[in-house]
This record gives C-alpha cells, sequence and structure tokens, in this order.
C-alpha cells in the first residue's frame, strides 16, 4: 500500500548540522537532499519551535548539532524536480511516528545537480525556543498527543491537520 | 609468486577481502614498492601470510622506507591522521578547524546509516589536491554519511562543482559542464577531471 503524500502547497523543514553548512563560506552539501529516505518535517502539523526540540533530541550529539532548519514548500520541490532535466518527480511521503508526529520522507535519490538547486531555494531558520505555555508540557506528551491527531486525520482522511 | 619487503620475503597465495584499517602512506607510483602488495592495500585486499606479518614493526618499517621514497621528491598519497601541508594551504584553517571536527564524529552521527570519516577518503582528497591545487576560490570542506571528505567550491562565473571523495572513486557535479558522474582512481581518469576542472576556471 503506497504511503500519502504531502499536498503541494504545504511547507518542510529539513535539519542542517555542522557538517551539511560552512557557516564561514555559506555553503551547503548536496549532501543535505541527497537521499534516499531523505527526513523533513511538516509545518502544517508542529510549530517550528517544536520541530527544533525535536531535532535537537533525535539529532545532537557531542560531535554534531542541529544549527539550523531549512523551509521549503512541496510545491516549489516538485516545481524544481520536473524543471530538471531529465524531469523527476519529487514526492514527499507522510511517515508520522511517536516520536515525530510531523516526519515526512522524500524516498528519491536525487542528483546532485537537482539538490544543489533546491538548496538555492531553501529558507534558513535558526534556531527557535518555544516561548508559549506549552514549554511546561513534556515533548514527549506533545508529540504522542499530535501522533494521535494525525493518526486519527489520516484514518478518516481529513486532510489539512490544524497545528 | 613472492614479495619483497623491506629486504624480506614474504609468500603469499591466496586472497582473502580484508580491510586495512590504517595505513600512513600510500605511494601513488606503486611500482617503487612491490605494486602489487600496494594495490592489494588500496583496494583493501589483502594475504593472509602477509597480514600475519602485518605488525606494529612492520608498519614503522614501512612509514620510514615510504618517507626515504618521499625525501626523492616522489609524491605520495597519504591516509594519515592529519592532513598534508598541500592539503591545508588549499583548504584554509577553516577547512581545516572543520576536518579536524569530522575526525572526532562517530557512527551514526547523523543517523544510524552514517559513517565515521574514512581515512581512504582522506586518501583520495589528498590524490586529487596533489594534481589540482589552483583553486579559484577556497573550497569548503564537507563530510558525507557515508564518512567521505566532499569539496565543494565555484570558479570565476559562480558556478558550482562538487566532489565527493570515495574509497575508490570520485562522483562529480560541474556546473559549468552541467556533467554529473564519477571517475575511478587512477590517473588517466582524475587527470580528465583535473582538465575539466582547469578549462571551466574552477
Amino acid at each position: 500500500m503506497s504511503r500519502p503524500v504531502c499536498s503541494r502547497n504545504e511547507d518542510v523543514v529539513r535539519a542542517l548540522c555542522d557538517s551539511h553548512w560552512d557557516q564561514r563560506q555559506n555553503r551547503f552539501s548536496s549532501g543535505l537532499f541527497r537521499g534516499p529516505n531523505i527526513s523533513v518535517s511538516r509545518l502544517a502539523i508542529l510549530h517550528l519551535e517544536t520541530i527544533f526540540e525535536i531535532f535537537h533530541r533525535d539529532l545532537d550529539n557531542p560531535q554534531s548539532k542541529v544549527i539550523l532548519a531549512g523551509e521549503i514548500n512541496v510545491g516549489k520541490l516538485q516545481d524544481i524536480g520536473k524543471s530538471h532535466g531529465p524531469p523527476i518527480s519529487i514526492i514527499v511521503e507522510i511517515t508520522p511516528s511517536l516520536f515525530n508526529p510531523a516526519h515526512a520522507e522524500i524516498p528519491q535519490k536525487l542528483p546532485r545537480s537537482l539538490t544543489l538547486k533546491i538548496i538555492d531555494q531553501l529558507i534558513p531558520h535558526k534556531d527557535l525556543k518555544i516561548k508559549t505555555i506549552y514549554k511546561w508540557i513534556p515533548l514527549s506528551i506533545r508529540v504522542i498527543v499530535k501522533f494521535i491527531h494525525v493518526r486519527l486525520r489520516m484514518l478518516f482522511q481529513l486532510s489539512n491537520p490544524i497545528r | 609468486m613472492q614479495i619483497l619487503l623491506n629486504n624480506t620475503v614474504i609468500p603469499f597465495q591466496e586472497r582473502e577481502t580484508w580491510i586495512i584499517p590504517y595505513i600512513p602512506y600510500i605511494p601513488s607510483n606503486a611500482q617503487v614498492y612491490t605494486g602489487k602488495m600496494y594495490r592489494d592495500i588500496w583496494e583493501g585486499f589483502f594475504y593472509p601470510e602477509v597480514r600475519k606479518s602485518f605488525t606494529e614493526a612492520w608498519l614503522e618499517a614501512l612509514i620510514r622506507e615510504i618517507r626515504a621514497i618521499q625525501e626523492q621528491g616522489i609524491p605520495v598519497l597519504a591516509n594519515v591522521a592529519k592532513l598534508s601541508k598541500k592539503a591545508i594551504s588549499v583548504l584554509g584553517t577553516n577547512g581545516l578547524r572543520r576536518f579536524e571536527t569530522f575526525r572526532n564524529y562517530e557512527k551514526g552521527w547523523d543517523g544510524k546509516f552514517s559513517f565515521p570519516l574514512s581515512n581512504r577518503s582522506i586518501a583520495v582528497m589528498e590524490y586529487f589536491i596533489n594534481q589540482f591545487f589552483d583553486f579559484k576560490k577556497e573550497p569548503s570542506l564537507f563530510l558525507t554519511g557515508n564518512g567521505n571528505l566532499q569539496l565543494g567550491w565555484e570558479n570565476l562565473l559562480g558556478q558550482k562543482v562538487e566532489l565527493e571523495f570515495f574509497p575508490d572513486k570520485i562522483e562529480y557535479y560541474v556546473e559549468a559542464v552541467e556533467e554529473e558522474g564519477q571517475v575511478d582512481i587512477n590517473e588517466g581518469n582524475v587527470s580528465w577531471l583535473i582538465s575539466v576542472l582547469k578549462e571551466n576556471e574552477y
């Protein structure tokens, strides 16, 4: 059974670590989107602040830390793929998990030339700290509640889940 | 069949796959040494009989002999704990700092399928930089999930190039010629890639 896919009007973010970004020269590695199975998170499901919390929890380690999140619109991503020679149909599959209900994946392995074009269109976001009352609720509780919410909506095939 | 190393005859009969974890220097002109042996080290293959003699003392002797070759001005590949002076001059202090950071990355640094920095990738990058060092712009150094080093920079027209140094090949994307592919590590292929970079002012 094929997985559901993100609609064109959704925005997704990708975690960026030191190894992907040369801060001093402001250059990015194509490894950021080469794949296969590149993990992204959907801004339609979780706020960027919460996604940053998940990135840090899952990806930070003594050697490497998440320093930026790169945002891109799914429709724009697909247009870049279509305009590439030869055209590539990029899909973003919805793959929520208990650890990250906003999780999605780009399953394809993409050529370097294409990934560098995608990177040119990324909107970088610096690390954000959650400021609302939600910060007092443990992240694990927040993501489990959201996961149940997303799964229920997928079950009843409701689109555009609300944050 | 026999090979001669350090004036010692080492017999071997059958080959088996064996990854060498650490070889300090590998000469690029293999005929200086017993060529086949170097080729086998390079490819990650070795022979059981030789492996038995692959001790610290053996390595030290190997390093001494190879340094003697270096002193004669013969280019060598480095598969080393630190970068050569030529590589440092190309990468600059920023690249060197990033290299030192990447050396500390452990398995799983970017998800469970990410690997630590490969010494052989360092060797391939050194091999490349030994032949192409006149970069028009200071390149950026990256580490890929495969544990390979990768260089990215632009030519004078702002067109990008990206090279990923695998243990046995270089994957490339050259925007100026809109070409993407890979070359195996041998003199002819790498020379071709270098000529493309030179022609396009990289």
